[in-house]
């Protein structure tokens, strides 16, 4: 049990409805012949709005090498959205996106019949609090006092072997790492199977100058996380994305995937 | 800056772009940020020029390229020449020369041929995936000036001719070559300078 006094000192209480946030967004094709990331954004230009029901922000990354990737990716924004409109933001909201999740999966089954799939980052900022959740290889970041904070984890083989290692005893992180199907996934929108879905269950109260960064891993998987902290030190959203973008095509990786970042900064 | 959020939730600069650049899923590089302070919503214009993208690259928003789609409906004319001709006469052809399909020819008819992989198209080229279900674009076939166009419609892929991006309307020319999706296409025509199915009733 909290003291009062432990209480009072936690930065995990307390609210401050004066937060306002500034948004970007940044897509890219690479080198892709196809844009099949897709991302949304609600609420984002209107404080009162955001004030009275929630700023939303959503990224689909759709799956390349299965057809119909933007068709999952379109899909799945689509319903990620209508969960949105319908959230009821006096109950548990965390609880709710992850709930969307699995909605939105039921959604892209039923149209590509496990042919086609997505990632997800679905994000909800109300009072001053983050919510969210993810399915996939997307990523969400947070940046605070000078530290970049992974939200979310990669559903992807390369993490359960590792899981699957430490129960039985092995501590060995290369195998994993070099198997040649470390990067599948093993949960995504429209999956035909056990979906995995991460949710918050407690939101994350948002401080002025933090961060939120959500992405496909065309950023996430290409610019390492040093690279992305110094970039975020500098605070404009706007700048980021430049930096991003700039980052990315400097880098001119082979290959380099479509490419979708949104950006929050809380000030 | 003009900010503006569009029906689907992207933010996008409505100084730059008519209409929302990622609706079209067309564009290369595209950054936009809003701040919520200077984010006040304008209406969108309606002026049809083609957006400068940062990067210098020449792709066009979808939506900009519809608004020429329908003021270039080069196809008028064909219903009249089927009347005229009492049946529909092949005026060319399309021959998978890479992708999928290789090997494979497709007839282009005496109209505005649709090209998609239903059925119900003109140009029918199920085997690639990538190639959108309905109009993908149009092939059309004005008998008027004998001549062949390539119209980009509802296409969410880049569609290529001799390598280079077609977003308005672009007249064909003999074994130019065509990208729909992941094949390539030989444009082959069988009226040309030689040959109109004109006087042949």
């Amino acid at each position: 049990m909290l003291s009062d006094n432990q209480r009072t000192l936690s930065p995990l209480t307390g609210f401050d409805d004066s937060l306002q946030y500034q948004v970007a967004n940044l897509q890219g094709l690479g080198r892709r012949q196809r844009q099949e990331d897709s991302f949304t954004l609600a609420n984002a230009l209107s404080r009162e709005q955001y004030l009275k029901s929630g700023l939303m922000i959503c990224v689909c990354d759709g799956m390349g090498g299965m057809k119909d990737g933007k068709v999952a990716s379109e899909t799945a924004i689509a319903s990620l959205r209508r969960t949105f409109s319908a959230l009821d933001l006096s109950g548990n909201i965390g609880r709710q996106l992850g709930n969307g999740l699995y909605a939105a999966s039921d959604e892209v089954l039923s149209i590509l019949g496990g042919g086609g799939g997505s990632t997800a980052v679905f994000c909800v900022f109300y009072q001053d609090k983050l919510y969210f959740s993810s399915a996939g290889d997307s990523f969400l970041y947070l940046y605070r006092g000078g530290r970049l904070i992974r939200l979310n984890v990669e559903h992807n083989l390369c993490n359960q072997r590792y899981l699957e290692n430490i129960r039985d005893g092995e501590l060995d992180i290369n195998g994993p790492r070099e198997d040649a199907e470390a990067q599948a996934l093993t949960s995504f929108l429209g999956m035909d199977g056990e979906l995995t879905v991460d949710y918050s269950a407690h939101p994350i109260p948002l401080r002025r100058g933090d961060i939120v960064l959500a992405c496909s891993d065309g950023v996430g998987g290409v610019l390492g996380e040093g690279a992305l902290l110094t970039m975020l030190e500098g605070g404009n959203v706007q700048e980021i994305a430049k930096d991003i973008d700039e980052a990315i095509q400097t880098i001119q990786k082979p290959n380099q995937d479509n490419y979708t970042a949104l950006l929050v900064s809380c000030y | 800056m003009a900010l503006q959020e569009c029906a689907n939730g992207h933010l996008y600069d409505t100084d730059q772009y008519p209409t929302c650049p990622y609706c079209s899923g067309g564009a290369n590089v595209i950054n936009f940020a809003a701040s919520s302070e200077v984010g006040k919503t304008v209406a969108a214009t309606n002026a049809v020029i083609p957006p400068i993208s940062e990067v210098g690259s020449t792709v066009a928003p979808q939506a900009y390229m519809k608004k020429e789609e329908s003021s270039a409906d080069i196809g008028k004319t064909v219903g009249v020449f089927q009347k005229k001709m009492h049946f529909e006469p092949v005026v060319g052809w399309l021959v998978c020369i890479e992708g999928p399909e290789k090997g494979k020819d497709f007839r282009i008819y005496g109209k505005n041929n649709t090209v998609g992989r239903s059925e119900k198209m003109d140009i029918c080229i199920k085997g690639d995936t990538t190639i959108s279900r309905e109009n993908h674009a149009r092939l059309a076939y004005d008998e008027k000036h004998n001549a062949f166009h390539l119209i980009p419609a509802e296409s969410t892929n880049t569609i290529y001719l001799n390598d280079e991006p077609v977003y308005v309307p672009a007249k064909l020319t003999s074994r130019d070559i065509i990208e729909f999706g992941e094949g390539k296409f030989m444009f082959v025509p069988l009226c040309d300078d030689n040959f109109t199915w004109k006087d042949k009733k």
